[in-house]
């Protein structure tokens, strides 16, 4: 496995431990003692906007963790930048992973048309914010590993 | 895995010259040596750019170092 391929894999396993890790965390604090949380606005904007900067400080930290270990370990020459194979891996899977929000904001869409209220809405939101960062890593393994 | 039909001598050029290593060959043209793995195994086909550089890194004409096998037509 190519340094990019364990660098994509690191980025997969963080957003997703951080994000379900959170939301568990959410749910077991509020959802338990007071379900009227679950429709109110204000907390789930809360929510969103504290998860924003705790997965990026997350995520960096885990690519520094990585770095540090990644140098220690292997004795291959870090790659200094993104070469224009890199861009464009990443150019595709962003792609990739702009498709599966594109979606989960229609379904979103369709909750609220549907009355189901905020809590299946942003359920459904966050879900899809979530799926598309693991199709975005999935997408640069794939592409990675397979070539294109 | 997607289907290239550009194939190329890197590795055999690379031989010629004194086994040139993969992590040499990339420093001299800018990307990274998994890139260079990647182009070598026709997994990846260079922007013309990158093309142009490699071919000038051996000295030779780019059709020397790249080969274009377009697909038959179907009727």
């Amino acid at each position: 496995m190519t340094f990019q391929e364990k660098r994509s894999l690191v980025t997969l396993i963080a957003t997703t431990a951080i994000s379900i890790g959170y939301f568990i965390y959410i749910f077991t604090q509020y959802a338990n003692t007071d379900p009227q949380t679950m429709n109110d606005l204000s907390f789930w904007g809360r929510a969103v906007l504290i998860l924003i900067p705790v997965q990026i400080v997350l995520i960096v930290l885990a690519h520094i963790v990585f770095h540090i270990g990644y140098a220690a370990v292997s004795r291959e020459k870090l790659p200094a930048r993104d070469d224009e194979r890199d861009k464009l891996i990443q150019l595709k899977a962003t792609r990739n992973s702009y498709y599966v929000f594109s979606g989960g904001f229609f379904l979103a869409m369709t909750a609220l048309a549907l009355n189901l209220g905020p809590f299946v809405m942003f359920l459904v939101l966050i879900s899809a914010a979530l799926l598309s960062g693991v199709v975005e890593s999935v997408s640069q393994l794939y592409f990675y590993r397979r070539g294109f | 895995m997607a289907k290239i039909s550009i194939q190329n001598n890197i590795r055999k050029l690379r031989f010629f010259r004194d086994e040139m290593t993969q992590q040499e060959l990339a420093d001299l043209v800018g990307v990274t040596r998994q890139t260079v793995a990647a182009i070598e195994k026709s997994k990846y086909s260079p922007s013309l750019e990158l093309a142009f550089r490699i071919a000038q890194v051996f000295e030779l004409p780019l059709e020397e170092v790249f080969i274009y096998h377009p697909e038959p037509k179907k009727t």
